[in-house]
């Protein structure tokens, strides 16, 4: 075949070729219907991404359908497929995608649209929604991006919002109904609670985002697709939980995935004995957004663990809470093996982080820092944001001053390994107002006011202790534009993309010059965009969609980061955020709603 | 110690030696293999292979080692991991090793190179040296090509040559078939393919 011609020329020819152990192969004359899964950027990352795993499962479990997986090609690839005319083809199948029925994208950042053009486009099809015939595949796209469809618009044909696992299948059984007829199967989908067509849709009717009541009743694969060459996070994903009690004020992810919902530590022990099983990985990660929140953690960690230890699988626990996470804890899973700690204050001082609600203390770092230094660790990872509303350059040097003190704590401590010096990493990175939170209507800070705080914090520290990370700005001013934006920024997607702007999560190919031409060719401005107060009273892009938290309670917050104040949690009081709406109201403790 | 032979052909080719070793690990977890881990903190599963196969080449018969904690039987072994392996990837027999992969000397190789003859080749390999630069520890070093072909043979195909290489293999001396591929067919755009089909002792001995 042509494409073997071509696999040995390339960096990564694994990511091409397909024929990893459990992914799955059907006859393609005894399927009703053929589903793309695209997930638009490279596949070591897409490889890593735990919806698409569930969402392949769930459609390859009916006999009917047949989901392939199809990620963006590296340059080196896209050059040979466009050279030798490949079109872009499912994994399992080589089969070219413009003959499929559904062409699903997931949209997880800002950065991985241009690379949804260019797939399509090297799929042999239009881009545009408008100039794609009834004859080629629908094209549908989900993920939390997908909570401000309108920079979207005029490339998809069909956003479906919130969580897939039971949506999906719905789109699937009426594309059946509806025989392939591709304009029947969008209208009706229209009128479907989740999904918005926005060619056809009227504003006026909000999209409700769908959730799954109960975790425990959702499907889970049993199986997942081991890459043949290593993915970002080549490991088990165990979903321990959705959503989050937090409403930290900048955190879209704390807001659109309410609300809070559990899985048991039963159901998971089922999920991970069986996916272990059928892998073989040597790891796994749990994922949450806070994953300390988790109420039966304890319990759970001990079943893991005995699970675990004998079997010489090492446990990650990304999301571990600063100033909850339990010192049994960290001590019975380094007993598996033992990982720098990171820890996310956000900001440097006490005042701008209750204006932010992110509700850490000073006493819970040093706190954390304690257990984690008398643990025998000595590295320690800060995660900061500079540009938070409200933020004063007094602020900024508290990041300097905190991680100072951290450094100076170490030494005081009696703890202090001989030899061994202390080292603690600031990660920072830069606020982007994004729907759906109370700092949506926010301005972000411009690229030289980005680089002139980036500058005072490096200039503040002094210590050889303290590393600083901190990307450059530019892709941040970007995903500030991209997120709220509105359909107007079509026009800028297609443009940049022509220009040949692709991959721009990436630094080696991300081109801002190119970006710059394009914004001034369609008379838009950063400042129009990620750059300007957006006003409580104006109607914004995303208003068609129904996330669940209300608008009044969103400025109810937003007004609270002004005065700085802190709100409770979910777990000590329900602040009617509105999610009741989508989900009935019996999801959340029935005692705080 | 025992002796897994295996082949590796098909999609599995793309994998890199990095990437079967992983493989070949998560795969005596899946098929639960009592295999031996080794010591130290951080341990992990005691794997051995033959020789290393760049990514591209096909195995015809590949081999790794490993210990068993407690005895199974060969040819459960065999039929437990086959039943758990990726597409390309197959085991062939499993049995007690009675040799050393240190005194692997040689492999043999069979490449095809697309739209290149017999002749083509023939002439290439009378000159008296084929000077060619090869990646070695040391760095970029340039080394002779003919002096380090121990035996070869080429025969037309319908739109190629077919090469039958027999090239050092092992920790002392190791050429790839793909550096000659390079050397012979410099243009990037040449379609070829390649397969080790066998590994010798310095007597001759098949491996
Ligand atoms: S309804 Fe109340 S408890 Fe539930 S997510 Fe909203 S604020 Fe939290």
């Amino acid at each position: 075949m042509e494409l073997e011609r071509l696999l040995l020329r390339v960096k990564n020819p694994a990511w091409y070729s397909g024929g990893e152990l459990n992914s799955i192969t059907k006859d393609k004359n005894r399927v009703k219907t053929r589903f793309a899964f695209c997930f638009p950027d490279l596949y070591d990352v897409a490889m890593s991404h735990l919806g698409i795993k569930i969402l392949y499962d769930i459609l390859n479990r009916r006999d009917d359908v047949w989901c392939e997986r199809v990620f963006a090609p590296a340059p080196d690839m896209e050059g040979l497929m466009r050279e030798k005319n490949i079109p872009l083809f499912g994994l399992e199948s080589r089969d070219p995608i413009k003959d499929f029925d559904f062409i699903g994208f997931t949209l997880q950042y800002e950065l991985s649209y241009t690379n949804v053009l260019n797939m399509l486009d090297l799929a042999g099809l239009p881009v545009l929604a408008a100039e794609r015939t009834d004859d080629m595949p629908v094209v549908i796209a989900g993920g939390p991006c997908t909570v401000n469809p309108e920079p979207m618009a005029d490339f998809i044909d069909l956003f479906n919002i919130g969580e897939g696992e039971e949506t999906l299948l719905q789109l699937v059984d009426l594309w059946q109904e509806c025989g392939g007829n591709k304009r029947e199967f969008l209208e009706k989908a229209d009128r479907l609670e989740s999904c918005y067509v926005p060619a056809i849709h009227d504003r006026k009717v909000k999209v409700r985002r769908r959730i799954v009541k109960d975790l425990d009743r959702a499907p889970y694969p049993e199986k997942l697709i081991v890459p043949n060459a290593k993915a970002i996070h080549d490991r088990i994903s165990m979903e321990i939980m959705r959503g989050c009690i937090r409403g930290c004020r900048f955190c879209q992810a704390g807001m659109i995935y309410r609300p809070f919902r559990q899985k048991s530590p039963e159901r998971m022990m089922e999920n991970i004995q069986k996916l272990c099983q059928s892998t073989g990985y040597e790891e796994i990660s749990l994922t949450s957004l806070s994953s300390s929140d988790y109420e039966q953690l304890p319990r759970f960690a001990d079943l893991l663990l005995d699970y675990c230890t004998p079997r010489k699988i090492n446990l990650a626990l990304p999301s571990l809470r600063i100033d909850n996470f339990s010192e049994e804890l960290l001590k019975k899973l380094r007993a598996v093996r033992s990982s720098g700690l990171t820890f996310a204050p956000e900001a440097g001082t006490q005042r701008l982080r209750d204006a932010i609600n992110k509700n850490i203390t000073e006493e819970d770092i040093f706190e954390s820092c304690r257990i984690a230094f008398q643990g025998g660790n000595t590295a320690v990872k800060l995660y900061f944001m500079i540009g938070l509303p409200t933020e004063t350059d007094e602020d900024i040097l508290g990041i300097a001053d905190l991680a100072q003190r951290i450094v100076d704590y170490y030494y005081q401590l009696k703890t202090k390994k001989n030899g061994k010096g202390v080292s603690v990493t600031i990660s920072l990175s830069t606020f982007v107002p994004k729907p759906f939170t109370p700092f949506q209507w926010e301005p972000q800070i411009g690229l030289d006011e980005i680089h002139r705080r980036q500058q005072l914090l490096k200039n503040a520290i002094t210590s050889k202790k303290i590393r600083l990370n901190y990307h450059e700005g530019k892709t941040s001013v970007l995903e500030g534009i991209f997120s709220r934006g509105d359909r107007r920024l079509g026009k800028l997607l297609l443009t940049a993309w022509k220009k040949g702007c692709i991959l721009d999560a990436w630094d080696e190919h991300f081109r801002y010059d190119l970006w710059m031409e394009a914004m001034t060719e369609c008379s838009i401005k950063a400042e129009d965009y990620a750059g300007r107060r957006y006003a409580y009273d104006e109607e914004l892009p995303w208003d068609v969609v129904d996330c669940g938290v209300s608008k009044a309670f969103l400025i109810r917050e937003s007004k609270l980061a002004y005065e700085n104040k802190t709100s409770p949690n979910c777990k000590e009081k329900c602040l009617g955020c509105g999610v009741k709406s989508i989900c009935g109201g019996d999801v959340c403790d029935p005692n705080c709603l | 110690m025992i002796r897994i032979a295996f082949e590796k052909s098909s999609t599995a080719i793309y994998m890199s030696h990095l990437d079967l070793m992983r493989c070949m690990t998560r795969a005596l977890t899946r098929a639960e293999i009592p295999a031996k881990y080794t010591e130290g903190f951080n341990p992990h599963l005691y794997l051995v292979f033959a020789a290393p196969l760049a990514l591209g080449i096909t195995g015809e018969r590949e081999y790794f080692e490993i210990k068993l904690t407690e005895d199974m039987a060969p040819e459960q072994i065999r039929q437990r991991l086959n039943a758990t392996l990726p597409r390309g990837l197959k085991i062939l027999d499993v049995f007690e090793a009675e040799n050393d992969f240190n005194e692997i000397e040689s492999a043999d190789y069979r490449v095809f190179i697309e739209g290149k003859t017999a002749e083509d080749w023939n002439r290439f390999f009378s000159a008296p040296t084929i000077p060619t630069e090869k990646k070695t520890k040391r760095g970029m070093e340039t080394v002779d090509l003919k002096a380090e072909i121990i035996s070869c043979r080429a025969e037309d195909t319908e739109n190629g040559v077919v090469l039958s290489l027999h090239l050092p293999c092992g920790n002392r001396k190791n050429l790839s078939p793909l550096l000659v591929v390079k050397t012979f067919a410099p243009n990037e755009e040449t379609y070829y393919t390649a397969a080790r089909c066998a590994f010798f002792d310095q007597k001759g001995k098949r491996f």
